[in-house]
């Protein structure tokens, strides 16, 4: 220890003159230039602090860019470093020295800073009372300005000066060396967090901050003591590069699992699921996951049957369902063909979500649209006559075909109307007709077939056997073709939730302090009202209808058994209602204990009295009689 | 008498040895010097000689060949080899901020056989500044100084590099001495490195001469320059002893 001592002290020896005059120019200049610029610029609350932090940030520059360095460079003299290396046993000594010093510089330097600083201040009657502040409650909050927090991070990085300065011929250049050395690790640390997005919201990478000074330490260490014995800086940075890159294994390690994890998650461990299609049979479905929450999704093809589950793309590919320019405005679906796309609508393909198939799908370079094969056009174009959602009365189908409506007639007839809308186009259903987004937006009258401009800013629209029945500013206001438009009471402060059969809205008040929830059945032709009995406890400050993947249509959806689906929540729980179509009774589903509330998505109604549920990262499929619930994702070891 | 110092096949370069070659400056030289003798290594400028002695200190690390100092590698047992070595390179290689006080000061803890004494007895008989800083010396007490700190602790080996190139003849005269009366003292083993035949006609027990990267000749000064030594001539160490009496060049 008594070598290290003495190492110690010959560092001081070296390094004292240039020391003592960095601190006196700096320190006197810093003082001068604060007495010489504006007061209001730093003597104002706030502000002082920071010119005090100024000079502890410039003892701290002296650690990183005056001591750090000469612990190489004060080694050579005539005859290079070669004093050092060719006394006895002196580098481990040396380095211990040097660590020593290092570390006094490192503690002495910014209090000396501080110390200057504190004592300018108060020569000239300031404070710098206002780094921390006082909270009602007396606990003193620190307000650290930013040049501390460059100093941490130049403090941190001192060793590794030290330790670059002996890879350098003369031990020169070695800031510039070590900020380079930052900037290159930074591109690559940077490369992966780019190529991975929001990754770094679940990188606990405050523990390697840690490790970065013992690690510089390390580095210096190897260089110096072994690097120096039988060689020069050659040899310091072949070894020091090898032991940093060991150092620096961990870390990369640690950041390149965690960015393969990333891209290829444990899919029966998801922390986020996202369902975005299932089969028509309800036993495949197309989900997007991710291991953690921020994270972006893969895609994934996951069979309900087994619970197993297979990756189909990483994150940077994307799924839909859209095949024809007018489509509805729905990203999830019931559907079994999926198209498949990367950047820019790059490498698409097609897959056939029921036996998880992909092939390679040629596009138009200039639109994008698909350009499909005839076998593959007839299949999709007979899944969008089954799966579509538009009614006209009488419960006749309507689709888009290319740029062409069609419509079901009696006899199996198909009759088509030119669509006169051009370009890519999303529809919402709104009763007996469609409500198209866009500007100008316009709806469209399955009804009548008639295409109408949309008046102002509609909160709501739905067409009943032609009549449409619009909500603007709060009053609903119903109107057929040629006739004036009139308020329609029955609807005064209602919400629609939507068709529920050819000649009436399904409508709802919402719970208030003096009103309870009320569910009723109006029949805009004749102003009839039907109030539907819900239980005492139902109590919903909100209401919506549901149907399996978002899927609404022309008319409220229906499970096997003719039960419309109500998401009806508060501030305690959510549940279902549900509203037989048949009695107009209306009974509670809970699917879980009511502390698991929100979030639940309807998937499928698979059988009379089953139901598939997505919760957060699971599939589920409850029986709605028993209330049984399966867990058929992720799989139950 | 043992072998102090043993080089076989020694190879080294300089370069990065593009395309697996380096320049070479050592190129398989053997050497054996054994214990008590004067050994002069004679060679041109830029002949390897320093080089030879820096690795001989562990400065630098052979490509090829094994070298033994007192039967250990330099590199290996760096300390106790070192321990055991006194050097005085061509210029002072120490800091330019430490006098020679600062230095002796700085070089004790390292050598558990530092005689202070003698340092301070050859400190005066050299007439080394003590209080000025190396950066001022000239460069003959930069190299008294060097001398001393070579000598204090009492090695068993003392290499030297040069060390009366530069000199004003006094001075020179004056390290000679100062060399050869530690030598006396002592009787250690010598190996110093010159270009200068004078020198090696004056000290030399045996003379080396490197060229091309390897020892050429290896012998007494006479059986090195092609002829018999003379029975009578007393050995260089002693020569040179005499004449500096004579000459009444003191300290």
């Amino acid at each position: 220890m008594s070598l290290a001592l003495c190492h110690c002290g010959k560092e001081w020896r070296a390094q004292r003159g240039v020391l003592v005059a960095y601190s006196l120019l700096v320190f006197v200049s810093l003082c001068l230039g604060f007495l010489l610029v504006p007061e209001h610029w730093w003597q104002t609350q706030g502000k002082r602090a920071l010119s005090l932090s100024w000079f502890v940030a410039a003892g701290v520059i002296g650690v990183f860019g005056f001591v750090a360095p000469q612990l190489v460079r004060a080694e050579f003299a005539a005859k290079e470093d070669q004093f050092v290396r060719r006394l006895p046993g002196a580098l481990g000594p040396s380095f211990t020295g040097k660590v020593l010093f290092l570390l006094l510089a490192t503690l002495a330097l910014p209090l000396v800073g501080l110390l200057w600083g504190e004592l300018f201040l108060q020569a000239i009657g300031q404070t710098w009372s206002d780094l921390f502040t006082s909270r009602y409650d007396g606990e003193v909050v620190f307000e650290w300005p930013w040049p501390v927090q460059l100093c941490c991070a130049l403090l941190l990085l001192a060793p590794w000066v030290w330790a670059i300065g002996t890879w350098l011929p003369g031990g020169r250049m070695a800031v510039g060396g070590t900020l380079l050395l930052v900037l290159v690790l930074g591109l690559c640390v940077v490369a992966v967090l780019r190529q991975s997005p929001h990754i770094e919201k679940h990188l606990a990478w405050e523990p390697w901050l840690w490790a970065i000074v013992p690690l510089g330490v390390a580095i210096a260490g190897v260089s110096w003591v072994r690097g120096r014995r039988g060689g020069g800086a050659t040899r310091s940075a072949r070894l020091g590069v090898a032991a940093m890159a060991v150092g620096l294994a961990p870390p990369a390690l640690w950041l390149g699992h965690t960015a393969w994890d990333y891209r290829h998650p444990d899919l029966q461990r998801l922390a986020t699921l996202s369902v975005q299609g299932i089969t028509p049979d309800a036993r495949y479905v197309l989900a997007g996951g991710a291991a953690h929450a921020p994270w972006c999704h893969v895609h994934l093809r996951i069979d309900l049957q087994t619970g197993e589950a297979v990756q189909l793309t990483g994150i940077d590919r994307a799924f839909t369902g859209e095949w024809m320019p007018v489509h509805p405005w729905a990203l999830l679906g019931q559907q079994r063909w999926w198209r498949s796309y990367g950047d820019r609508g790059s490498a698409a393909s097609v897959l056939d979500l029921a036996t998880g198939d992909s092939t390679p799908l040629d596009c138009n370079p200039v639109t994008l649209a698909p350009r499909l094969t005839a076998g593959l056009r007839t299949e999709v174009l007979a899944e969008l006559r089954a799966t579509t959602k538009l009614r006209a009365p009488g419960d006749w189908r309507a689709w888009f075909e290319d740029d062409e409506l069609c419509f079901e007639e009696a006899g199996g007839a198909v009759s088509r109307m030119t669509w006169p809308k051009a370009g890519r186009q999303c529809y919402f259903p709104a009763g007996h007709g469609f409500r198209a987004l866009g500007d100008p937006g316009y709806l469209f009258d399955l009804t009548n077939r008639r295409l109408l401009p949309l008046p102002g800013q509609l909160e709501g629209a739905f067409f009943v056997r032609g009549e449409l029945l619009a909500c603007e500013k709060g009053r609903w206001q119903q109107s057929s073709a040629g006739s004036a438009p009139r308020t329609c009471e029955p609807l005064t402060n209602a919400r629609v939730l939507g068709l529920f059969d050819d000649d009436r809205l399904l409508c709802a008040h919402t719970a208030a302090k003096a009103r309870p929830a009320r569910l009723f059945l109006v029949r805009p032709a004749d102003g009839a009202v039907t109030e539907l009995a819900i239980a005492e406890s139902v109590s919903f400050q909100s209401v919506g209808a549901v149907a399996p993947m978002h899927e609404q249509g022309s008319v409220l959806a229906r499970d096997p058994r003719g039960r419309i689906w109500l998401r009806c929540s508060d501030s305690r729980r959510e549940i279902f209602l549900l509203v037989d179509a048949g009695t107009l009774t209306t009974s509670i589903h809970v699917p879980r204990a009511a502390s698991a509330r929100s979030g639940y998505q309807l998937l499928a109604w698979p059988g009379p009295d089953t139901v598939l549920l997505q919760h957060e990262a699971e599939i589920l499929r409850v029986d709605v009689e028993t209330g049984a619930l399966t867990v058929l994702f992720p799989k139950r070891d | 008498m043992n072998d102090i110092l043993r080089i076989d096949g020694l190879c080294f370069g300089f370069g990065w040895g593009f395309g697996g070659r380096k320049k070479p400056v050592l190129d398989g030289l053997d050497l054996h010097v054994q214990d008590g003798a004067v050994t002069v290594l004679l060679g041109a400028n830029g002949a390897g000689k320093s080089t030879l002695l820096r690795v001989l200190l562990g400065l630098l690390r052979p490509q090829a060949g094994t070298v033994r100092l007192f039967g250990q590698d330099p590199l290996r047992s760096h300390k106790a080899v070192l321990q055991r070595i006194g050097y005085v390179p061509d210029v002072p290689d120490v800091y330019p901020w430490m006098t020679a006080r600062d230095l002796f000061g700085f070089l004790r803890p390292h050598y558990p056989r530092w005689n202070q004494a003698r340092c301070g007895e050859l400190c005066e008989r050299l007439e080394v500044p003590l209080s000025t800083k190396t950066k001022s010396m000239s460069r003959g007490q930069g190299m008294k100084m060097m001398l001393v700190a070579a000598l204090a602790p009492e090695p068993e080996l003392l290499l030297l590099d040069e060390p009366f190139a530069g000199l004003d003849p006094l001075v020179r005269e004056q390290v000679l001495l100062g060399v050869v009366e530690a030598l006396r003292e002592g009787e250690r083993t010598v190996l110093c490195a010159t270009h200068e035949l004078e020198i090696a006609s004056r000290i030399a027990d045996r003379v080396a001469v490197l060229e091309r990267g390897r020892i050429v000749r290896h012998g007494s000064l006479a059986e090195v320059l092609g002829e018999e030594e003379p029975a009578q001539v007393p050995s260089g160490l002693h020569r040179v002893l005499a004449e500096v009496r004579r000459e009444g060049v003191t300290a």
